[in-house]
C-alpha cells in the first residue's frame, strides 16, 4: 500500500480521492490546494504517489507537476482532469505526470491506475 | 417532467397552494417508474445490469437506453416497449389533482388548456412535453439565435438539464431564453472556457438553494453556502463543461477550463452577447447563465 500526497483545489474532489485510496488500504500522507503547496509538501512527506489535478487557481497542476518532477524525477504523479481537456492531459503527460484520471471519478479506474504506476 | 412543468404553472397562477404541490407530486413520484426499473419489471435487465447502466451514465453523457442497448443488456425492441409504458406518465399529475380533490375533471381540462396556451408551446414541443423528451424540450426553450450554431448553445444547455437530472433533481421546470445585459444575483457560480472562442457559464440562486444543489451532487450535508458548497458548485460545472468540451474536442475545437468561481451578491454585465434561463427544481429558483467573452461583475 502506498503513502500518498492529494493534491486538488477542491475539497469535495480531495475527500471523494481520499475516500476511495483509504478504502483501497492506501495512505494519505497529505493535501494541497494548489501547485505551489505541492511541491512543499512533496518535498516534506516524501510521497509515494501524488494526485495533482489540472485546473487549479494561482500554481496550476501542470506547473505543480513540472516543480515536483525538477526536484525528484522519479516522482510518481497522476494527474487528474475533467473530460474534453485533451492537450492539457497530453502537456501533462509530456512534462513527466506517469498516468491520468478524468472526473467524475470511477473507484476502479482510480486504482487501477495507481496499481499501474506504482508497479511500473 | 411534464408534471414539474404544468405543476409550476398551477403555483404561479395561483390554482394550487406550494404545499398543495408538493402533495400532488409526492403522489405522482409515488407512482413514477424510471426506466430502469421497468426493464427489472419486465425482466428484460437483471438489477446488476441497471446498477452498471446507471454507473456509466455518470461518466458518458448517454441516455440510460443507449447505454443499456450498447452493452448488449436492451434490444431495441425491449427498448421501445419500455418507452412506451413510460409515455403515458404527463396523466400523472392530473389523476393525482382529481384524487385528492383538489380540482375537478373539469378544472384540470380548462387549466390545461390555459396552460398550453399561455407556455407558448409549438405542438411539437407540447407533444415533447408529454412524452418527456427533456433533449427536446431543452434545446427548443434554449433558442439563443445571437449566439451563433445552436447545435452548439442549446445543446450545451440540453446536456445541462441533463446533468440535473442525473446529479440533482427530475424536477425541473424550465422558462425560455431570454437575452440578457445585466442581471442582479444573489450567489453564483461559473466558469469560463478559452481557446479559438471565449465563453462563460454558470447559474445563480438563493444561498439556500444553492447549498441544497451542492448537498445532493456531493452526496453530503453542507452548512449553508460555505467553502464546501462552492467547492461541490464548483465541481459540478467543471464535470457539465468537461463532458461540453469532450464533444466538441471530436469536431477538432479544442477550449481550456478556466478554474470555477463563485461570487455573492452582486451584478453580472455581459460584454458580448448572453442569455439567461430561468429554471425551477423542487428546493428553489435557479437562473442559467451563458454568454460570449468573459462577464464583468460587480
Amino acid at each position: 500500500m502506498a503513502r500518498i500526497l492529494v493534491v486538488d483545489d477542491s475539497a469535495v474532489s480531495r475527500k471523494s480521492l481520499k475516500e476511495i485510496l483509504e478504502h483501497a488500504g492506501h495512505e494519505i500522507v497529505g493535501e494541497a490546494g494548489d501547485g505551489h503547496d505541492a511541491l512543499e509538501k512533496y518535498k516534506s512527506l516524501k510521497p509515494d504517489l501524488v494526485t495533482m489535478d489540472i485546473t487549479m487557481p494561482r500554481v496550476s497542476g501542470i506547473e505543480g507537476l513540472k516543480n515536483i518532477v525538477a526536484a525528484d524525477e522519479e516522482a510518481r504523479v497522476v494527474m487528474i482532469s475533467a473530460l474534453g481537456q485533451g492537450a492539457k492531459i497530453l502537456e501533462a503527460l509530456q512534462n513527466g505526470a506517469r498516468h491520468y484520471l478524468t472526473k467524475p471519478f470511477e473507484a476502479d479506474k482510480v486504482l487501477d491506475a495507481v496499481a499501474e504506476v506504482l508497479a511500473a | 417532467m411534464f408534471s414539474h412543468f404544468f405543476g409550476h404553472y398551477l403555483l404561479e397562477k395561483k390554482h394550487i397552494t406550494a404545499d398543495q404541490l408538493r402533495e400532488v407530486l409526492a403522489l405522482q413520484d409515488s407512482v413514477r417508474v424510471k426506466i430502469g426499473i421497468l426493464a427489472i419489471d419486465a425482466g428484460y435487465m437483471t438489477a446488476e445490469q441497471v446498477e452498471t447502466a446507471h454507473r456509466l451514465q455518470a461518466t458518458f453523457d448517454m441516455r440510460f437506453g443507449e447505454i443499456a442497448i450498447g452493452k448488449g443488456y436492451l434490444t431495441e425492441d425491449q427498448l421501445t416497449d419500455l418507452l412506451s409504458r413510460q409515455s403515458k406518465r404527463h396523466l400523472l399529475v392530473s389523476q393525482a389533482l382529481a384524487d385528492k380533490g383538489i380540482m375537478s375533471f373539469e378544472d384540470i381540462e380548462r387549466v390545461l388548456a390555459a396552460y398550453r396556451r399561455d407556455s407558448g408551446f409549438s405542438d411539437a414541443e407540447y407533444q415533447a412535453l408529454k412524452e418527456n423528451d427533456l433533449d427536446a424540450v431543452a434545446a427548443s426553450l434554449a433558442r439563443m439565435p445571437e449566439l451563433g450554431d445552436p447545435e452548439v448553445y442549446a445543446g450545451y444547455f440540453a446536456l445541462f438539464t441533463r446533468n440535473l437530472v442525473r446529479f440533482i433533481d427530475s424536477g425541473i421546470a424550465i422558462r425560455r431564453a431570454e437575452k440578457v445585459a445585466v442581471t442582479p444575483f444573489d450567489h453564483m457560480v461559473h466558469q469560463e472556457m478559452d481557446g479559438r472562442f471565449k465563453i462563460f457559464t454558470g447559474f445563480s440562486g438563493s444561498g439556500p438553494a444553492m447549498a441544497e444543489f451542492a448537498a445532493r451532487y456531493a452526496r453530503m450535508p453542507m452548512d449553508g453556502f460555505d467553502d464546501m458548497a462552492r467547492d461541490a458548485l464548483g465541481e459540478f460545472m467543471n464535470v457539465q463543461n468537461g463532458l461540453f468540451l469532450s464533444k466538441l474536442s471530436n469536431d477538432w475545437v479544442e477550449l481550456e477550463l478556466l478554474p470555477p468561481e463563485c461570487r455573492s451578491g452582486g451584478v453580472i454585465r455581459a460584454v458580448g452577447v448572453a442569455y439567461a434561463i430561468p429554471f425551477h427544481l423542487p428546493f428553489g429558483e435557479f437562473t442559467f447563465f451563458i454568454g460570449l467573452g468573459s462577464p464583468i461583475f460587480n
